[in-house]
């Protein structure tokens, strides 16, 4: 199982495509603010995509208007993503050629505004009712309506493991020999569910999110949209980065709160590696889940030294973009794969001294490093793990 | 090539309790009295949290597993719905209109799309993958699609679910569903278990296959409920010719899963 990968892109409030994010990632310049998100007062900071509230969505695509689509919108047009989307519709035939998408809560920020227009019958008025944007495959049918692709299409909604699970499922169509290509990526947008959701949960922290310090004091919601146009081998003759592996797993432990000895999470790491034929030391980089809740990364930290050895080294990122619950996974792949491209591994923002518990080192500082893997890793609510492992094509 | 078995149905909707109970419906016309749900699966702590979606889903998830002899801790599940836990995501929506910092932490982390399959992993001791997706209307189409890749990529049994329930007033002018149906279906890597009750080949295509409709009376039980999708598939599994039988299920608006049974239980083609 290899699954090539022509192109790939990411939108989030650490930047509006590639060359934003790596500007933001090398000046450790975070996109983290003071919780500003219309209708909601916590006191808690967020991962805001500015200027989303601006964007006009072209003609063909005016009835699907929403946040989270005017986010995924925003997402394909970054790095030529669209374009290249186009290119290979032109080669290869629009059935041939899949969508794999995944979201959290996709356009559900929407509904919220209609159920506060309630009619005397208890339903949504007219100009609130869009079918196709209210419901958990929105984002799918989105990406649909805006390339023309016409071949299988879904929506993963995991929680927060579900835009890294895209990955698995395109790479299994590619390899039944379904499609050609697939279009693999997330769009998930900051909306009320989640923002008093994870308050509720007392999992928000009130300042920038620390992750892996001994005194980080919870998650800071972000949102993006994020995209990787994948290929069954021989498809593209410019794709220098391939999906090596994949694990999946669940956790059989709890709802909301990881096993504690990370057991799970284990499965997955070891799931990608089997897959993708690597010793656990080959692993250059991680990028961790990291959400800077206090058992998630004590539980990842745990789980990671339970496999590797420091000559592996891991950081998160969520201190530049917040945690995009569902299009988590799909960022923080193509920020792991921009690592390989580029040989250089960001570190931890807002993170000033490691928790003195944690058995394992974690990077706080950017770095070059001479890297041939890297891994992913994201986990969910419902105990929903998920794990990849990129490396080279040519490998 | 992509074929599967299918060696064990579980299913609870109006009128019936269990798959035996849906074919009587079907074939007779004779319907049970609606059946409450009791998973006793799911552990007493877990159970008094979990919402009527989730009971729904384990409940048929168990059938399945058991009509096919197989141990649940071993399985990966493909979880398939239009519309996700709508009694959730209406509580949710109507708590933040007044007093959003009212939410009930517990109906959060319930809301999330997976969160029959987390019950069912605490409920079984499963560390197997689960993924649980939609695909709006066509979410019985694309969950049969993504089960059947499973069980030919990874070379591995997957438990596929597809469900949704009755759209509350607010919702019901995205999904019309007014009944609550889940079915389940235990699929197999072709010839791996020998107790199978049919062999499938599927096939993607533009255009639909011809295959009869369901009867009026049996549609109209079923209307609005995307998961009936997935009732002329899981019906062919009662009928005793061995070869020959075809049945499509819409992927979009543009593509079709088609089916062709290419052997009855037992041995593969």
């Amino acid at each position: 199982m290899r699954a090539q990968i022509q192109r790939y892109t990411c939108t989030s409030a650490a930047g509006t495509g590639m060359t934003a994010l790596r500007a933001s990632l090398a000046a450790r310049r975070s996109g983290l603010r003071p919780n500003d998100f219309e209708g909601c007062d916590l006191p808690t900071w967020i991962g805001r995509v500015p200027g989303l509230e601006d964007i006009d969505l072209p003609g063909h695509l005016l009835h699907l208007d929403s946040r989270n689509n005017r986010l995924a919108w925003l997402g394909l047009q970054q790095d030529g993503m669209l374009d290249a989307v186009q290119a290979v519709k032109a080669r290869l035939s629009p059935e041939r050629l899949g969508i794999v998408m995944g979201t959290s809560t996709s356009s559900i920020g929407f509904t919220e505004i209609g159920y506060r227009h309630l009619d005397e019958h208890d339903r949504m008025p007219p100009e609130f009712q869009a079918p196709e944007v209210q419901n958990l495959h929105g984002p799918g049918l989105f990406v649909a309506a805006a390339t023309g692709l016409t071949g299988p299409c879904l929506t993963i909604s995991t929680a927060c493991s579900s835009s890294a699970k895209v990955f698995a499922t395109g790479a299994r169509w590619l390899q039944c020999g379904l499609v050609d290509a697939v279009l693999v990526g997330g769009a998930d947008s900051l909306c009320l569910n989640t923002l008093y959701g994870f308050n509720s949960l007392q999992l928000l922290s009130s300042e920038p999110c620390r992750p892996s310090s001994a005194d980080r004091q919870g998650i800071n919601i972000g949102e993006a949209a994020g995209f990787a146009l994948i290929g069954r081998p021989g498809v593209f003759d410019d794709a220098e980065l391939s999906l090596l592996g994949y694990g999946e797993s669940s956790d059989a432990w709890h709802m909301s709160h990881p096993h504690p000895e990370g057991k799970g999470a284990l499965a997955a790491m070891d799931q990608a590696l089997t897959r993708a034929g690597l010793d656990p030391d080959a692993i250059g980089y991680i990028n961790l889940h990291g959400t800077a809740s206090k058992a998630n990364d004590a539980v990842e930290n745990v789980a990671i030294g339970q496999r590797f050895s420091p000559a592996t080294r891991i950081s998160s990122t969520k201190g530049w973009t917040g945690h995009a619950l569902g299009a988590a996974g799909i960022l923080e792949a193509v920020i792991a794969l921009d690592a390989l491209a580029a040989q250089r591994i960001p570190g931890t923002l807002n993170t000033d001294e490691v928790d003195p518990e944690f058995g394992f080192p974690v990077q706080l500082e950017n770095s070059e490093a001479s890297l041939d893997y890297v891994m992913s890793n994201s986990f969910g609510f419902g105990g929903n793990n998920a794990t990849l492992v990129f490396g080279r094509s040519d490998d | 090539m992509i074929e599967f078995a299918v060696s064990g149905i579980g299913a609870w909707g109006p009128g019936f309790g269990n798959w035996a109970e849906l074919l009587e419906g079907v074939r007779n016309g004779q319907w049970a009295d609606d059946v409450p749900l009791r998973p006793e699966r799911i552990p007493p702590r877990e159970r008094r949290r979990s919402p009527a979606f989730v009971k729904m889903a384990v409940e048929v998830m168990s059938q399945a597993c058991t009509a096919a002899d197989v141990d649940p801790r071993e399985l990966a599940v493909v979880f398939a719905t239009a519309m996700s836990d709508m009694q959730t995501n209406d509580y949710m929506c109507r708590v933040l209109v007044d007093t959003p910092a009212a939410v009930s932490p517990t109906k959060f982390h319930n809301s999330v799309n997976n969160a029959a399959t987390g019950y069912w992993s605490i409920a079984t001791g499963s560390l197997a993958a689960s993924n649980a997706l939609c695909a709006f209307q066509y979410s019985a189409g694309i969950g049969l699609l993504e089960a059947a890749t499973q069980v030919v990529a990874e070379r591995r049994p997957v438990l596929l679910v597809v469900q949704d329930e009755a759209a509350p007033p607010p919702l019901e002018h995205i999904c019309p569903s007014t009944v609550d149906l889940a079915f389940a279906a235990l699929l197999e890597p072709a010839g791996s278990h020998s107790g199978a009750l049919a062999h499938w080949r599927l096939e993607t295509a533009a255009e639909a296959a011809p295959q009869a409709a369901l009867s009026a009376a049996v549609g109209q039980r079923f209307a609005g409920n995307p998961a009936a999708d997935l009732l002329p598939f899981l019906l062919a599994h009662a009928e005793h010719d061995a070869k020959g039988a075809t049945v499509t299920i819409p992927l979009s608006s543009a593509l079709h899963a088609r089916l062709a049974r290419v052997g009855a239980g037992g041995e593969a083609a």
